[in-house]
């Protein structure tokens, strides 16, 4: 029992001596870095913006991720010429956009483009204006890709709904949101018609996946038109309706809890990093960079984001506070899961599962109790060890269920999220 | 003549010659002076010196005329002349032959009457056979009526021209031309051949005959009195290209039917009195939904074509705008909203039927590929065939209150000198929709055409009427280019059967785009 404790001990120390040794002496390491970005670019889901230019594809992209113009400019990597992924958060995506060139640019053929989209998207959502009817170059994109892949799930975004409010100096969007589920009339008769002849040519596409509609209308602060992101609740639900596996949901949990400035964005970067760590956990034999040093990076960018630097006594102050029961079980399982890691065949299987999942949970929870902590240091308010230490068990449960129900850390999926 | 001349010229010669006589009284009065005080050998050694001082300056004036650049040479021979405004490409390019012609012509060639009559053949046969190279003999490649039509244009311009710059025209009497004609037997096959209707034609084809007798005659006179030789490659110049163009203005066509001709052939549904030759057409295009109903009801003021979310157009529908004001009578094709590139056949077919186009442009709307697509396709129509002329065009750049800032909309915006957000968004609009459907700043026309909230309309009829002149060139070339595809057996059967209205009834068929038979 005594040697079991100890084991476990050293195990806890040699944990976060790593952790401490990756937070308070950060090497520069691309190596690491380049991986973790990797390992979270594998397990975020891709969406695909599809539509013609200037139908509002970069508008959407800032809304969901909440990120400034700037952020999603420079957080893209070039994969042809033209098309584009839009990651966030960079250092370890949370969620990639896949954004072809807008149809219908002068000058451009999106031919190539399009064949490879269509290997790496997981979901179509398709960005239509509401006025008019669906572009030609659309709708035929649009067909050949469900002609291919007659199960994949549409969701249509129709914006720009302020063309249609009449009246000079007076745009207003009808509220409550009156579009439900994205068919229901909100009332203004000219729109209604031509969102539902939308419905209707998109009810004649090929192919059985569901398509789903989600009236929307981003505009920038400055515009005037309240709220800035009308019907943004209806995208987000018509998307994860559209991948059934869970992880959009989780996105948007991570990509929508804000509140505090600072916290919304640093807590995107959490899932990256939970991912990132989840995924690397999951290999027979630790790679370049192990769990800790992940987590340990994770805690040294989630205080670079709220303003704040660690020192030994406030990173000793908070592994404290996480409670020495939590600390305890969580090095214990983490000792656990290596021993059986190292067993041949089943073991490394099952078990490199289920280390995959618990250290996707466990930097999950870490993420957020340390945004919790750190935010309370920033504001020179008392911090409550208590909550701190029941933000790391809620999230670490959270993370738990939702790694579980999309097996996203299961072998069979090989690294795409979902079955 | 009036270029080389002078309306003035004869009233200035007779003065020089009443101020000049009582000097040149005084040469005979001089030498019977000499002559009595027998210093004539004197007077005679003098002059001799003279003679021989001027002999030696003229060479080396003459050495140094050569030195100058033959680029200045150029210039003294001439100018180019600038083809006539209305000509098509294709008329350019024999404008072009007839300049190298004219460009090589001296001033020798107003003399000899042969010469003069060589070239003027060469240029016109130049000139045929750009138009018709197929043909073994195009110099023959010409109706009755054109040719009787160019006879009278030409009598019209020389005696507007004789009037003008001969003097002493209005007084002469054709007897006393006739009788130096006699005279000069060299002439007299000219006389006599300007009898009976062939040799009318004749004449007509083949003015130069006529006209080169009377230049050879008037600038033999002329060089004699001392005109410089560079004067003289000047009105050679003129007379080649006076020559290329009425040869130019036979064989390209644009003799077939008279413009008063044109006038007549007016359908009489929009006849009126007072309206000027047939109503411009005017094809307004665009994407779906871009406005052009919109457009269409704004110009006509009025609602004449249905406006509405969904594509509501769905066949080319023809309205007419009666004249208001300064406004001409319009008649605007309202073409089916162009959705695919599919449509270009049937919008190049529409747009070789009018005579302007209305570009309409969503403001708002970045996808302006199919837009570029479709307008290259018409450009590309007209500049694959030089005897067309493609018509202008004018973007009409709709929705303008739909660009940001949404919520303002207090018109006037001062696009030029923008003061706000909004007219710097429209001109930031307009200079992408002018580069990217490859117009001129100049012809984009930023408009809102929502019904009761119109904005600009007055700066599309400015646009519009601006163009008015080049939309009439193009409309001309475009009905001549009708009426010269009634040849045939079976159109020339209609022509004596429907006579004058032949014209109407293919404009009126080239409006519906059905060719109804008949």
């Amino acid at each position: 029992m005594q040697s079991i404790l100890g084991r476990a001990g050293e195990q806890i120390s040699s944990f976060w001596k790593d952790v401490y040794d990756t937070v308070l002496n950060p090497k520069p390491d691309a190596r690491g870095d380049t991986r973790i970005a990797e390992e979270a670019r594998a397990r975020a889901p891709v969406i695909w913006l599809l539509g013609m230019v200037g139908s509002g594809k970069s508008s959407i992209i800032r809304t969901l991720t909440g990120s400034s113009d700037a952020e999603v400019g420079t957080g893209y990597r070039p994969c042809t010429a033209t098309a584009r992924i839009y990651e966030f958060p960079e250092e370890a995506p949370v969620v990639r956009f896949l954004d072809t060139r807008g149809l219908g640019e002068v000058a451009y053929d999106p031919a190539e483009d399009l064949a490879l989209c269509e290997k790496q998207a997981h979901l179509v959502l398709v960005v239509v204006r509401a006025m008019g009817p669906v572009p030609a170059p659309v709708l035929d994109a649009l067909t050949r890709v469900r002609r291919r892949h007659p199960d994949w799930p549409v969701v249509v975004a129709q914006t720009t709904l302020h063309d249609f409010y009449k009246g000079p100096g007076a745009l207003a969007h009808p509220l409550p949101y009156p579009f439900g589920d994205g068919t229901r009339p909100s009332g203004i008769e000219a729109l209604d018609r031509s969102l539902a002849a939308q419905r209707e040519t998109f009810a004649k596409l090929p192919g059985s996946g569901a398509v789903r509609f989600a009236p929307i209308d981003f505009t920038p602060e400055e515009d005037g038109l309240a709220p800035a992101d009308y019907g943004i609740d209806r995208l987000w639900t018509a998307l994860e309706a559209g991948s059934a596996d869970g992880v959009v949901s989780m996105m948007r949990r991570s990509l929508g809890s804000s509140g505090k400035p600072g916290v919304g964005r640093a807590a995107s970067h959490i899932w990256g990093y939970a991912a990132a760590a989840g995924a690397i956990d999951m290999l027979p034999v630790a790679g370049v960079i192990g769990v800790p040093v992940v987590q340990g990076k994770m805690l040294h960018s989630l205080a670079g984001m709220l303003g704040v630097t660690w020192t030994r006594a406030t990173l000793a102050e908070f592994s404290g506070c996480l409670g020495a029961g939590a600390l305890l079980r969580f090095g214990a399982q983490f000792g656990v899961r290596q021993l059986v890691k190292l067993v041949p065949g089943y073991g490394t299987v099952i078990g490199g599962a289920a280390a995959g999942a618990a250290s996707f949970a466990t930097t999950y929870g870490l993420g957020h109790a340390a945004i919790l902590y750190l935010s309370s240091r920033r504001s020179g308010a008392r911090f409550d060890a208590d909550a701190v230490a029941e933000e790391f068990r809620r999230a670490m449960a959270e993370a738990t269920g939702v790694a579980r129900a999309s097996r996203m850390f299961s072998r069979d999926s090989d690294g795409k999220a979902g079955s | 003549m009036k270029r080389i001349v002078g309306r003035q010229g004869a009233w200035w010669l007779g003065a020089l010659a009443a101020a000049c006589l009582p000097f040149l009284a005084l040469v005979p009065l001089g030498a019977v002076w000499l002559w009595e005080r027998q210093g004539f050998v004197y007077w005679f050694l003098g002059t001799a010196l003279c003679f021989l001082a001027a002999g030696l300056l003229f060479r080396r004036a003459h050495r140094a005329g050569d030195r100058v650049p033959s680029g200045d040479a150029a210039t003294a021979a001439g100018e180019e002349t600038p083809p006539d405004p209305g000509w098509s490409p294709s008329d350019k390019v024999a404008w072009q032959r007839v300049q190298g012609f004219a460009a090589q012509t001296s001033g020798r060639m107003l003399i000899d009457q042969r010469a003069l009559l060589a070239t003027g053949r060469a240029v016109i046969e130049e000139v045929a056979r750009h138009y018709h190279p197929e043909r073994a003999e195009p110099l023959w490649h010409f109706t009755l009526p054109e040719a009787l039509l160019l006879a009278e244009r030409i009598s019209r311009r020389t005696r507007a021209l004789t009037v003008q710059a001969v003097p002493g025209s209005r007084s002469v009497r054709i007897g006393d031309v006739l009788r130096l004609y006699r005279v000069k037997r060299t002439v007299a096959s000219v006389a006599h051949s300007a009898d009976g209707p062939w040799r009318a034609i004749r004449l007509a084809i083949n003015p130069v005959q006529a006209a080169a007798a009377e230049l050879s005659r008037r600038f033999q006179g002329f060089a004699a009195e001392g005109l410089s030789s560079l004067m003289l490659d000047r009105i050679a110049r003129i007379v080649v290209e006076e020559i290329g163009r009425e040869a130019i203005n036979l064989y390209s066509g644009r003799l077939r039917a008279d413009i008063d001709e044109l006038d007549r052939l007016e359908p009489p549904a929009v006849a009126e009195p007072a309206a000027p030759a047939v109503p411009l057409r005017l094809l307004v295009a665009g994407k779906v939904n871009a406005g052009k109903s919109s457009l269409v009801n704004a110009l006509c003021g009025d609602v004449v074509a249905a406006v509405d979310v969904l594509a509501a157009t769905g066949q080319p529908t023809s309205h007419s705008v009666r004249c208001a004001d300064d406004r001409p009578a319009l008649e605007l094709v309202d073409c089916a909203g162009l959705e695919r590139e599919t449509a270009i056949p049937k919008l190049v077919a529409l747009a070789e039927n009018c005579d302007l186009v209305l570009w309409v442009a969503l403001a708002n709307d970045g996808a302006r590929d199919l837009d570029r697509r479709l307008l290259d396709a018409v450009r590309g129509h007209f500049a694959g065939r030089p005897q067309f002329r493609a018509p202008p065009v004018v973007v009409v750049m709709s929705h303008i209150d739909r660009l940001r800032p949404f919520n303002e909309w207090a018109p006037p915006y001062d696009v030029a000198v923008p003061s706000g957000r909004k007219a710097e968004t429209i001109r930031a609009a307009m200079e992408a929709v002018a580069q990217s459907l490859g117009v001129a700043a100049t012809d984009v026309i930023p408009a809102r055409l929502d019904a009761g909230m119109l904005y600009n309309i007055d700066a599309v009829w400015t646009a519009v009427l601006a163009r008015v002149p080049e939309a009439r060139q193009s409309q001309l070339i475009r009905l001549l280019r009708l009426a010269g595809s009634a040849g045939g057996v079976a159109g020339v059967a209609r022509q004596i059967v429907t006579g004058g209205r032949l014209l109407s009834g293919l404009v009126i068929e080239g409006i519906a785009g059905t060719r109804t038979k008949t």
